[in-house]
């Protein structure tokens, strides 16, 4: 009487063991809970970090050499930055939790405010070179692999390997010097149209296109040699049958995961494209309220990158969970 | 009748893996009782799930028992002090069925070895000549002992982990499966070589296999293991030409070319 | 194994074989770009030299390549491009190997302390891991920096500490795998502690591992440290970093273009080259990751070779002539794995095939079936169908007799179905792709089939591979087989590895299908009393030869070969008296590749007479009844074909 992986089995499991919507809802909370959790550690580790560097935005306020102590010391106290540490720090995680980010120490702006501002520009920016890496890993990918070792594959191997190469900014200068300011097809920076989205997104997406084509290539060739696919093959069934319906959906899924993974690393480069093409978005004002010692904008939107890193993984595992039933079961 | 005292006492061993997630626990163990007498092998037999594998790792103290006593010569084996650990390690020993993963693939067969002989107390000066020894005594030449495991095969590489065992000058070996990874012509004489280590320097064995022509061979007595529990013990002739269990029945039964003698 | 043993560990083989592998010009690149580094390291040291980077020149600003006394022209200051190229190199590199450093340790004990030290370290490895990994590198540098002040350091201190979870987590998951090997658990039976189980025996065979992710993180660092630098958060002037000269061409491109060409060609090259060694490292040292030939048609139609032969008429079912496989690395280096391979099978007989690893017999059953594993190809000989040589077929009409004809199912019955679908969905795959008919009744037959085969709760048609037993598994794959009705099944060693009373429920099924049906089958297994139960006659594999075939009874009652007669009698049994020595075969099979030009079997002979060493004996003898020796133990009645 073996145990059977998975299966429900005849003794002593209860409801809750046969019930695996029941399963998947608490894993689904568990995760949750668990990055709630991450969220805060992140969240203290930048509060802690911020305050390591000495100075405060007072200095930018006020000119520190013509200013009093005494309206130096009000300014603070108006700011609320001479309470005490931990009394600091407790109104900013009931505020985080309750959704409350504060305003800017510097313009008094809500963080909430600049966030849907200069948010809409990254989460445009981020999600077109999202989309473009995908839609054209994926593709490429299978491409580069049905036809192992020709001429294409190759091809298609080296621009993958220049594209991780090439570092981004790097390729954001090359493409404005090409596409910009030699054919005059695009503008080199600043924002308002579709166009001047276009630089900033290809030089984003460059690096996370050529990991992700390598991964789906990879991932397909080794999928086309397992064990099931010459068992399928001894069955009989068609040959596209066998390349669209089993190898490439077990070979996405592992791209389901590298997905979690390039948000991250689209998240980080952002800032630097941004910089190169004067795109407004959440990195400029991030980077400058961290040398301003702006707390509220630094840790508000902190969190909201990690949120979004957070969210991402998340949903990439749930996602996984959904497509792959070996997952599910355990 | 009292004879002489068993080498090893288990007394209503008992393991149970809790379930996870929504999966039901099992019981690995349930309720073993048995006896080790010195100089014999006693074999164990069962199918997957018969917990026999779980019973060699618990003497061995590399996973926890939940219940009962295990003794030899009266120590505590399951959780011994610091003292008695380490005089039980130089006791009792054990190999393993693997072939492929016995052995450290970075490790030469000397290292190996000598990482043994230390526990044995060898002094450095000695354990050339110890090496060596122990080598010649499972068959294989010298020359070996700056082997790596990928230059071995599969059958040498199993008289190496005995040799590793032996090394310490056990009193009993636990054979966990240790010739079902090898070739058929390959068994025979790793067979032979247990036979006879347990003819010359007086081994206790307790012999694991799924294999019950081999285990019959093998084997002074016998035990029938299923889903953790015994289902019958005794004398190796008796409980496999004349068994009582029902289950047992069943398993000579289904052995290919058994009931055909 | 010859007498002088090669003494090289793994370590020196892996050295071999990675200056053996990796392209030459790949090698020379990085090797150049290091040198290069030690000699800008040395500019940066020695206060003479680097005056060299730093001195500055109006005269000579935004020279171009062998203008005024330069090599490669000067930057905005009038620095030499030349040296503070070769300085930023070393900045590069040094930072690199910094970073890679503190990453992989932190990266190795935190993996270390989270798979082997108790389920609480893991629990809270895994949160810092995951709290580190929330956040992104380079905007963990910008806090850095803020706190901090730019500066190489900053990005050393930022980069060290995201990089080593990704570390963490690889080492994590290895150490996993590596703990439940067999020789971590001899050593913890020896009594030795974790902490030197750890580091004697985890961490030498982590070191795959870390070579790859060194060379990963050293690319990596080159790329951030530049990109950071170029924002300004890294280097500051007058450090030459490399970021810092790409930025510095960049606002002073109007003026010359030279800085930054120069600068932008030294890093792309450098990251390609590491980049590529990091890809061939990888294929030498993680196996899983080795990309495998994908035997697309065109490949699979140069892989069979053409046969002219005529069809016999009155033809068995499965006939195969001298069949030949080997594997082919090279054209011109094919290694025989199987050689001369006869066969005839006639309809409804069960023929079982035994033999041990290296014999051939798995290779067979492929060649029987028309369909080699990746690497292998038909060297010589013929396989025919039904009269039918299947050479000459196309590849559709293959496909369709495949499966309707002949079928074939595998040791391992849960690697012979795809994870991801229901085993009902993959019977009724097999089932429309040779009897094209609606869903329905598609789905009826293949509940049919299950519940013919034992699966019969409802239930198990939703099921998933994973969630079978090993036995119930091989019920399936057999079902989803003989929802086609073959006329030939060929079953590789199905019951390895289940329980014997699985085993004789699975022997009766096919047994009993096989009457039902009125298949014919070929039953291969290392198990001679297996065998017996199943098949009508028996075929004897060694090394990649059949040695001896026959009616089962005969061949068991009288083998001929002196290998049947060693496997027969070093079988325990009744016969022979508990614990008494068994009459072993010494020795160890041949592998492919060493065979030697006498016969096979020979150094592990009892029977050998001279013969045997000048060359290989032939497949002689009757139609029922062959062997393969010069000095068989019983001969064998020559009877006219």
């Amino acid at each position: 009487m073996s145990t059977r992986p998975g299966a429900a089995t005849a003794e002593t499991g209860g409801f809750y063991s046969r019930c695996e919507w029941c399963r998947t809802i608490t894993a689904a909370l568990g995760k949750l809970a668990y990055s709630l959790l991450v969220l805060l550690i992140v969240a203290a580790v930048a509060f802690v970090g911020l305050r390591l560097a000495p100075g405060d935005v007072t200095t930018q306020l006020l000119d520190p050499t013509r200013a009093t102590p005494a309206e130096l010391e009000a300014l603070r106290r108006e700011l609320g930055l001479d309470l005490p540490v931990a009394v600091q720090f407790w109104n900013y995680m009931t505020g985080l939790l309750s959704g409350d980010f504060g305003k800017s120490l510097l313009t008094r702006e809500p963080v909430s405010a600049i966030v849907l501002n200069a948010g809409a520009y990254t989460v445009a920016l981020a999600v077109t070179a999202f989309v473009l890496t995908f839609a054209l890993a994926i593709p490429l990918g299978i491409l580069a692999a049905s036809r192992q070792g020709s001429m294409l594959d190759r091809i298609i191997g080296l621009c993958c390997g220049l594209l991780i190469a090439i570092p981004n900014f790097v390729l954001a200068i090359l493409l404005i010097n090409l596409l910009a300011l030699w054919a005059g097809w695009l503008p080199v920076a600043g924002s308002g149209t579709w166009k001047h989205l276009v630089l900033p997104a290809l030089a984003l997406a460059s690096d996370p296109l050529g990991f992700a084509t390598r991964l789906v290539r990879i991932s397909y060739l080794e999928q086309a040699a397992m064990p099931y696919v010459d068992a399928l093959r001894i069955r009989g069934v068609a040959e596209t049958m066998i390349r669209w319906r089993h190898i490439m959906r077990n070979a996405l899924l592992p791209v389901i995961s590298l997905a979690a993974v390039q948000v991250r690393t689209l998240v980080g480069y952002t800032l630097i494209v941004e910089v190169i093409f004067r795109w407004p978005g959440l990195g400029k004002r991030l980077v400058d309220s961290i040398l301003t010692r702006d707390y509220a904008v630094a840790q508000g939107l902190t969190v909201l990158l990690a949120l979004v890193v957070v969210l991402s993984t998340l949903m990439s595992s749930l996602l996984y969970r959904w497509a792959d039933p070996r997952v599910r079961s355990s | 009748m009292t004879g002489p005292a068993p080498l090893i006492e288990v007394r209503s061993l008992g393991k149970r893996y809790p379930g996870s997630r929504g999966r039901a626990g099992h019981q690995a163990l349930d309720d073993v009782t048995f006896d080790l007498m010195a100089g014999e092998t006693l074999g164990i037999v069962g199918e997957s799930g018969s917990g026999k594998s779980t019973l060699a790792r618990v003497l061995m103290r590399l996973t926890s028992a939940d219940s009962g006593v295990a003794r030899f010569r009266g120590v505590d084996m399951l959780r011994p002090s610091a003292k008695d650990a380490s005089e039980l390690t130089r006791t009792v020993q054990i190999v393993f069925q693997d072939p492929n993963s016995s052995m450290n693939p970075r490790r030469t067969v000397r290292q190996a070895i000598a990482e043994a002989t230390r526990v044995a107390g060898v002094p450095a000066a000695q354990t050339d000549s110890r090496l060596a020894a122990l080598l010649d005594s499972v068959g294989l030449s010298r020359e070996k002992l700056d082997s790596y495991p990928h230059q071995l095969s599969g059958g040498q590489r199993q008289r190496v982990a005995i040799a590793r065992a032996l090394a310490v000058s056990p009193q009993v070996i636990i054979a966990d499966e240790c010739v079902s990874a090898l070739d058929v012509s390959v068994q025979s004489s790793v067979l032979n070589l247990l036979l006879e280590l347990q003819r010359e320097l007086g081994l206790t064995y307790i012999f694991i296999s799924h294999d019950l022509a081999v285990v019959r061979h093998m084997s002074d007595r016998v035990i029938v293991m299923r889903a953790g529990r015994v289902v019958e013990q005794g004398p190796c002739a008796d409980v496999l030409s004349r068994p009582s269990h029902d289950y047992t029945r069943e398993l000579l039964a289904s052995v290919p070319g058994w009931s055909s003698e | 194994m010859s007498a002088g043993i090669e003494k090289t560990g793994p370590g020196a083989q892996i050295a071999r074989r990675i200056v053996t592998t990796v392209p030459k010009p790949v090698l020379l690149m990085v090797l150049t770009f290091f040198i290069g580094g030690l000699a800008g390291g040395a500019l940066l040291l020695v206060p003479e030299w680097s005056r060299l980077v730093f001195r500055q020149s109006l005269m000579r600003a935004y020279s171009a390549p062998l203008e005024n006394g330069t090599l490669l022209g000067a930057d905005q200051l009038g620095r030499a491009l030349e040296w503070r190229l070769l300085a930023g190199l070393a900045i590069s590199l040094g930072t690199a190997a910094l970073v890679t450093a503190i990453a992989t340790t932190l990266g190795i004990v935190m993996g270390l302390l989270g798979g082997f030290f108790g389920r609480t370290a893991d629990r809270i490895v895994t949160l810092v891991i995951d709290a580190t990994w929330a956040y992104p590198t380079l905007l963990l540098a910008v806090v850095v920096a803020g706190i901090q002040g730019p500066g190489v350091s900053t990005v050393v201190w930022a980069l060290g500490l995201t990089l080593w979870a990704a570390m963490a987590r690889i080492v994590r998951a290895q150490v996993l795998v590596l703990r439940e090997q067999d020789f971590v658990l001899a050593a913890r039976a020896l009594g030795y502690g974790k902490l030197y189980i750890a580091i004697r025996h985890l961490v030498p065979n982590l070191v795959p591992i870390w070579i790859l992710m060194a060379t990963l993180f050293v690319a990596l660092t080159i790329v951030a440290e530049a990109g950071l630098s170029f924002i300004g958060i890294g280097a500051q002037s007058p450090t030459p970093s490399l970021g810092k000269t790409l930025a510095e061409g960049f606002s002073f491109a109007s003026s010359s273009s030279w800085p930054l060409l120069l600068a932008s060609l030294v890093i792309v090259g450098l990251v390609t080259s590491l980049n590529s060694l990091g890809d061939h490292l990888r294929d030498i040292l993680d196996p899983k990751g080795r990309v495998p030939a994908f035997r697309t048609p065109r490949m699979r139609a140069i892989m069979q070779r053409e046969q002219a032969a005529a069809a016999p008429a009155a033809s068995p079912t499965v006939l195969a002539e001298e069949v030949s496989v080997s594997i082919r690395r090279e054209p011109g280096e094919d290694v025989p794995v199987l050689t001369g391979l006869s066969l005839a099978l006639g309809s409804e007989r069960a023929l079982g095939i035994v033999g041990e690893s290296g014999s051939g017999k798995s290779v067979a059953a492929r060649a029987l079936i028309g369909l080699l594993p990746a690497g292998l190809v038909l060297s010589g000989g013929r396989v025919s169908w039904q009269g039918g040589g299947i050479a000459e077929l196309d590849a559709e009409t293959l496909r369709g007799q495949r499966g309707r004809f002949i079928a074939l199912v595998f040791q391992d019955a849960r690697a012979s179905m795809d994870p991801l679908y229901t085993i009902g969905d993959q019977i009724t795959e097999a089932l429309q792709a040779h009897l094209p008919q609606d869903a329905a009744s598609a789905r009826k037959a293949a509940r049919e089939i299950l519940a013919r085969v034992g699966l019969d709760d409802p239930s198990h048609f939703d099921r998933y591979p994973h969630q079978l037993s090993g036995g119930q598994m091989q019920r399936a794959a057999l079902a989803a087989v003989l929802v086609l009705r073959p006329r030939v099944l060929i079953a590789d060693e199905p019951t390895t590895g289940l329980d014997v009373t699985t085993q004789k429920k699975i022997v009766a099924l096919v047994r009993d299908l096989r009457r039902e049906m009125g298949m014919a089958v070929i039953w291969i297994s290392h198990d001679l009393d297996l065998v017996t139960e199943i098949a009508d006659d028996i075929m004897v594999m060694y090394a990649g030869q059949v040695v001896e075939t026959g009616a089962v009874s005969d061949v068991l009652r009288a083998p001929s070969h002196p290998y049947t007669k060693g496997l027969i009698a070093s079988r325990p049994s009744r016969d022979i008296a508990p614990k008494s020595l068994l009459p072993a075969i010494a020795g160890n099979v041949p592998e492919p590749g060493k065979w030697p030009i006498s016969c096979r079997f020979l150094p592990r002979c009892g029977n050998a007479v001279a013969a045997c060493s000048a060359g290989q004996p032939l497949l002689e003898g009757g139609t029922d009844r062959r062997v393969r020796c010069f000095n068989p133990v019983t001969p064998v009645r020559e009877i006219p074909a």
